[in-house]
């Protein structure tokens, strides 16, 4: 069976993973069990699971939650509204339920002839009993449809990647079948070497200054909202755009608005200066 | 397998459960952690904890687990010393004649430890073989190969296992000074959405109707279901007496959240000075004008309002027992501790939560009053994990543990 072959992931040209979140993703692919990232914003959670789908050359479904989302909508949709509509004008084919059967992103990842990277993200927006109802699912990789009395069971098993803000607690019984990793924020090696994947060009001295002005930034105290990885290369694109030197980077933060998204944490810097 | 350190888990009071020990031992049994200690600690970790506030507890019994087994503390503390301060040396011949294992696992790793430590006698760094700073044996600390134990020392190579013992995740602990939406979130886990099957089926169900519809060939069928809303309502009452000056921030923290909370079915503040007497007050400075009579507010909110009194209940037992005890405002016809009763008999759901437990008690007759409130009411510290507690009692109500 080819997904008895070991896929291993180890990063990909445009992401740089650290040693403790790779082993995570390689024991949750081997063990087939959902990998649970949780981490602060702009860490990369959801960029993860793009470099494991192309690291591993699959394809990758996104499921976004919203507040609203039900268990339910990943597995399909009865269009109830759309047969109603063909039934009031003697439609053919209302009483084949099955043509009103619509997969959702689970089911979608279930019926797919090759092995896909599903990606649920930001879990905890949804309602706390959320996840549970969807660990028969996850667990047994199947589900029942009555309507049609038909089993879905997935063709190959897919990757799952969930994430998490950890805005809301989620079950344990939902805990205990993940693996789990927290993206701590990157310290500046690794962050050196994220930076230097987007920018291959940068100078650097440059490169080290900015490092330094933008940890600077960050652990000033009382920013309601920390600047993350992809503030930061945005911002070192702007310095590199507008040819900042990096002797000024010491004194002043050029462009402080691309780091800083807040009024308030802008005002409370340049107060500080 | 390792069955010892799952015990220990426990004991440490680290809740791992079965599913996710068997979890870890697939990936043992697979092979995939192979030798090297640092993916034991990575792995370990990704299958056991479920939380990074776990992180730090995890990494603190996990490093404490393996100084056990490599009995760190027996070393002799000249060599405890030489392995934090290593003086860089030359290897000597005769240990490197012998053979380095090919395939190093844990308990070999162990085993060996403790075969060499009866074995070697001085220091050794740069070696290939002994305990010891750099070179490229696996015990010891900054070894390049990497995959070894480091006995404490700083994490140069940043490849040690003993990294867990840096304990770099302690601030997520649970029991940490919280932010008020830190707050937020632990009220949220007061919520009851209902379809409580005593209500009324009073909202139009679209997709049932629909469905229905449907199965009746388009005849329309209308179908109501039971609304669904968090059916709480909240009752607070907070001490602003002197002694809860020092806990000011955080308890106004706690009122921010509270008030910011949209998820409750209604939210009542009342503060009260010290004890509650006679009367609460709607403001915090508990002055004249803002008072209410107290069997007003018992009067006013049902039996289903849940009830979480905020006070650090030191007072002096007359403030507490004595009619007349008041030493502020008015005189109080009926002392505090019959208000409190009072409320304890109509509310089923009423919890305490106590901003001083957070610190070491003190003695005296002053706590002699929060030890007496603590045996009447569910009494919870102002933290984080108390105040989870907390919630989880008024969404339970009065079922002993």
């Amino acid at each position: 069976m080819p997904d008895q072959l070991r896929q291993t992931f180890a990063g990909s040209g445009t992401y740089i993973v650290s040693e403790p979140l790779m082993e995570a993703v390689n024991i949750a692919i081997a063990l087939k069990k959902p990998l649970l990232l949780k981490g602060e914003p702009g860490t990369g959670k959801t960029m993860l699971a793009q470099a494991i789908a192309e690291a591993l050359g699959l394809r990758l479904l996104i499921w976004n939650i919203k507040s609203t989302t039900k268990a339910q909508e990943a597995l399909y949709r009865y269009d109830t509204v759309q047969r109603l509509y063909d039934s009031q004008f003697g439609e053919a084919g209302v009483d084949e339920i099955a043509r009103y059967i619509h997969p959702g992103k689970l089911g979608e990842a279930f019926l797919s002839e090759e092995q896909v990277v599903l990606l649920i993200d930001e879990i905890d927006k949804a309602d706390l009993e959320f996840p549970n109802d969807l660990l028969w699912e996850l667990d047994q990789m199947e589900f029942f449809i009555p309507e049609t009395k038909e089993t879905v069971r997935a063709k190959h098993r897919p990757i799952v990647i969930i994430t998490s803000n950890g805005e809301k607690d989620l079950p344990d019984a939902f805990l205990r079948r993940c693996i789990f990793h927290y993206i701590e924020f990157p310290d500046p090696e690794l962050m050196e070497e994220i930076v230097k994947v987007h920018f291959p060009q940068i100078e650097e001295h440059l490169l080290c200054a900015s490092l330094e002005a933008f940890y600077r930034v960050r652990d000033s105290k009382g920013l309601q909202k920390k600047p993350g990885t992809s503030e930061l290369i945005d911002w070192v694109r702007a310095l590199s755009l507008g040819g900042i030197p990096a002797e000024r980077l010491a004194e002043a933060i050029p462009f402080a608005g691309v780091l800083l998204k807040k009024k308030e944490d802008l005002a409370v810097f340049q107060e500080k200066r | 397998m390792f069955t010892g350190f799952f015990y220990y888990l426990r004991a440490g009071g680290f809740s791992v459960g079965p599913v996710e020990w068997m979890t870890l031992m697939e990936a043992l049994d697979q092979d995939l952690i192979g030798s090297s200690l640092d993916r034991f600690y990575w792995i370990s970790r990704a299958a056991l904890v479920k939380s990074e506030v776990e992180y730090d507890r995890y990494d603190q019994l996990f490093f404490s687990y393996f100084r056990e087994v490599e009995e760190y503390a027996a070393l002799s503390g000249e060599m405890k010393n030489w392995l934090e301060n290593p003086r860089m040396r030359k290897t000597s011949e005769e240990v490197e004649a012998l053979p380095l294992p090919e395939k190093r696992n844990l308990k070999e790793l162990m085993d060996r430890l403790s075969w060499m430590k009866k074995l070697q006698e001085g220091e050794h760094n740069q070696g290939n073989f002994w305990i010891g700073a750099g070179g490229k044996s696996n015990l010891g600390h900054s070894a390049q190969e990497g995959t070894g134990l480091r006995l404490a020392g700083s994490s140069k190579n940043r490849r040690a296992l003993g990294t867990c013992g840096e304990r770099k995740f302690q601030d997520f602990r649970k029991n940490a000074v919280i932010t008020s939406r830190q707050f937020q979130l632990a009220l949220r886990r007061l919520r009851q959405l209902s379809e409580q099957s005593n209500q009324e089926k009073s909202e139009l169900d679209v997709e049932e109707t629909i469905r229905q519809t449907g199965d009746h060939g388009g005849l329309l069928t209308l179908a109501y279901r039971r609304p669904r809303k968090n059916q709480i309502a909240l009752l607070l009452l907070m001490d602003c007496g002197g002694s809860m000056r020092r806990h000011s921030m955080l308890c106004s923290q706690l009122f921010q959240a509270v008030d910011q909370s949209t998820h409750f079915r209604d939210v009542k503040v009342y503060y009260f000075h010290n004890c509650v007497y006679d009367e609460l007050f709607m403001d915090p400075k508990c002055e004249a004008d803002s008072a209410v009579s107290t069997q007003w507010v018992l009067n006013q909110y049902g039996a289903d309002y849940r009830v979480a009194v905020v006070g650090d209940g030191t007072m002096s037992p007359e403030e507490l027992f004595d009619v007349g005890g008041s030493y502020q405002g008015k005189f109080n016809q009926v002392a505090g501790i019959e208000w409190l009763r009072r409320f304890q008999k109509k509310y089923t759901h009423m919890v305490w939560i106590n901003p001083s437990l957070r610190e070491r008690m003190g003695r005296g007759f002053l706590v002699e009053t929060l030890y007496y409130l603590k045996e009447m009411f569910p009494t919870y510290p102002l933290t984080l994990e108390g105040l989870e507690g907390a919630m989880k009692k008024l969404l339970r109500g009065q079922s002993k543990e």
